[in-house]
């Protein structure tokens, strides 16, 4: 047993940086000796913030991600050395805040230097413009999976961050999630979005299912096998649930998928639509748009799905409410005007004002986490673009400006916003920073992927 | 002209009658299962009427289609009932007043422009006018319901004024005989 683990993790360590065999055994020893000196490592006391990501004009950071030491087997999901270094690359690199220097790019030497000796010298890097290094050592031993990583400020050229996230290897992506969130957290001040996820409608089989897919793009899961026309699904605020509108019983009744106990049920089922649910930011109530004799309306439902009380009245339809972050204010669409346009409202539904002028066809309303701006998608020239819009209408910000564009999704932090994207060449979830800069693809063809809802953060660091 | 409308009517009520007469006779003389009988005569019945059974996947239940409840269309974000559709409405009327056992379902639709949303919430007040339409020409409400299905259910998948066109509509589908 002994014997084969230590040929497999020698053949890794050759493919790894092509070494003779002769040096492994020596440089496995070394490496067990500094994986004990390392297993506690202080967290680094106080981090400051080098890029505030909501200051406009972010200039990218130049980070140079080493390739991985690594100790013991390759995990059970095949991630080999290079598998995660490709990872850790990747997903940093689509935060947007990063000039991601790769292993690649790295001199030989230096690298070598990182991978069996421990060495890092600081000065080098800034020779060609790191100004940040990620240096990882990665274990998996017996079922359990550890990164210990070590964040360096090559200007201080000093250790900012330190530290070593263990988890079952089986469930691997968890501690990549920790792991990441981490980095980010100590570059800009707060966690990152590693453990979210989208959830989306797409028509993949043939008609519209829920599914959901991470932040970085992996883990793709279809939610429902209905066969039925799915719409709009929106997470609850805590992450344990999911709203969505569905036709199966010959009428767009709102169900949710209850991930804690494995269960979709029935949630409000009014002759006529229940759609365009909007959560409380505490949970504790759901606004849904609700059939009336005059229209359609906002009602706010409680958990059990009760009528609490009819939010709006009159004056043409109302819809698609949207909770502001402190649970004072709802957003929301009306054509009490002739065409659709954003209000907003108190929660109790009182001090109705217009918020938008512009255009005439502004909906999907979402409220940005941080409270001071509003996202919708409005047309412009014939097609969709998200825009978002300051609370007192002053400023409008276009976002998007490729084919049409719709239904805006606030990540948990407000850094970035998920949307629909329509062009001739297919309907994909895209992200975007807040201020529409860094638009990448999260979704890839297979049917039209539309109505993204981004989780709130899922695993508990 | 009253007694002219009257008798109108009338017919349209006696003719029904006459058929499912034919039907029961016929059911009578057929010697093997008396269930197997009335069904046969349900689907010839329905042939006469111009009743064609169908589902929607996802959807539960079965319902009938009849070619004398014709589409009715609208105008781009409208919900009001144009002339050409009032026209078509007077007629499945008078099927609706001539079958007074049929429950009907009323489906908004839209055309793929606008969001999925605000769409549903058109489709329903399209559905509602032409239910409106049907009660104000002595439909009784309790047997016409009405959903939305948005931009959902397209007739013409194309992306061109004239499937827009198609797609503006409101299509009627028979529950319950």
């Amino acid at each position: 047993m002994y014997k084969n683990e230590k040929a497999l993790w020698s053949e890794k360590i050759e493919k790894f940086r092509g070494l003779n065999r002769l040096f492994t055994v020596p440089v496995l020893f070394l490496l067990l000796l500094l994986t004990a000196f390392f297993l506690i490592i202080p967290p680094c006391a106080q981090a400051k913030v080098y890029l505030d990501i909501y200051s406009p004009n972010i200039r990218k950071i130049n980070l140079a991600v080493l390739p991985p030491r690594w100790q013991g087997n390759i995990l059970p999901n095949k991630v080999t050395p290079s598998l995660f270094e490709k990872r850790v690359t990747h997903d940093l690199w689509i935060t947007g805040f990063f000039n991601i220097i790769s292993g690649k790019e790295i001199p030989a030497h230096m690298a070598a230097a990182y991978t069996f000796h421990n060495h890092i010298d600081l000065k080098k890097y800034k020779a060609f413009g790191a100004e940040f290094v990620l240096a990882t050592t990665v274990g998996v031993n017996q079922g359990v999976m550890s990164i210990e990583y070590h964040l360096y400020d090559v200007a201080l050229s000093k250790e900012i961050a330190g530290a070593r996230i263990k988890g079952p290897s089986k469930t691997s992506d968890i501690v990549f999630h920790a792991f990441e969130n981490k980095v980010i957290y100590y570059i800009t001040g707060s966690n990152g979005l590693f453990d979210t996820k989208i959830a989306f409608i797409s028509t993949r089989t043939g008609n519209k299912e829920v599914y959901t897919i991470d932040f970085d793009g992996r883990n793709e899961k279809r939610i429902t096998r209905n066969g039925s026309i799915n719409l709009d699904p929106v997470w609850s605020p805590d992450g344990t649930k999911l709203a969505f509108t569905c036709y199966l019983r010959r009428n767009p009744d709102l169900y949710m998928v209850d991930f804690k106990r494995g269960k979709i049920y029935l949630f409000s089922h009014r002759v006529g639509i229940n759609t365009a649910p909007g959560w409380s930011p505490d949970g504790r109530y759901i606004a849904v748009t609700l059939r009336t004799s005059s229209g359609s309306e906002i009602f706010l439902l409680n958990n059990h799905g009760k009528i609490v009380r009819q939010l709006t009245k009159g004056w043409g339809d109302n819809l698609s409410a949207a909770w502001s972050p402190d649970g004072k204010k709802i957003a929301f669409v009306s054509n009490r005007t002739g065409r659709p346009q954003i209000y907003t409202m108190n929660a109790d539904g009182s001090n109705v004002k217009r918020l938008t002028f512009r255009g005439t066809y502004n909906v999907a309303p979402v409220w940005s986490p941080r409270g001071d701006r509003i996202a919708y998608s409005g047309i412009i020239d014939g097609n969709f673009q998200i825009c978002t819009i300051t609370l007192d209408g002053s400023t409008i910000h276009v976002l998007t400006s490729i084919g049409s564009n719709q239904s805006p999704s606030w990540s948990p932090d407000g850094r970035y916003i998920a949307y629909s994207q329509a062009t001739r060449r297919g309907v994909d979830i895209y992200i975007m920073n807040f201020d529409g800069n860094f638009k990448r693809r999260l979704t890839h063809g297979k049917g039209k992927n539309t109505m993204p809802s981004w989780s709130p953060h899922l695993e508990k660091p | 002209m009253k007694r002219k409308t009257l008798a109108i009517l009338i017919a349209l009520f006696i003719l029904p009658l006459f058929i499912s007469v034919s039907c029961c006779s016929k059911k009578a003389v057929k010697p093997t299962g008396a269930e197997e009988g009335k069904q046969v005569a349900a689907e010839k019945g329905a042939q006469e009427e111009g009743l064609e059974k169908k589902k929607y996947p996802g959807i539960q239940g079965e319902f009938m289609e009849s070619k004398y409840l014709k589409d009715i269309h609208f105008d781009f974000d409208k919900y009001n009932i144009r002339p050409d559709a009032a026209a078509t409405l007077k007629k499945s009327a008078k099927f609706l007043l001539a079958h007074p056992t049929y429950k009907i379902q009323i489906e908004g639709h839209c055309d793929e422009r606008g969001s999925v949303e605000y769409n549903l919430v058109l489709g329903e007040r399209r559905a509602e006018s032409a239910k409106k339409y049907l009660e104000n020409l002595g439909v009784d409400g309790n047997r016409l319901s009405t959903i939305s299905y948005g931009k959902e259910m397209p007739l013409d998948p194309q992306h061109n004024e004239k499937a827009w066109a198609i797609n503006r509509r409101d299509h009627f589908i028979i529950l319950e005989k």
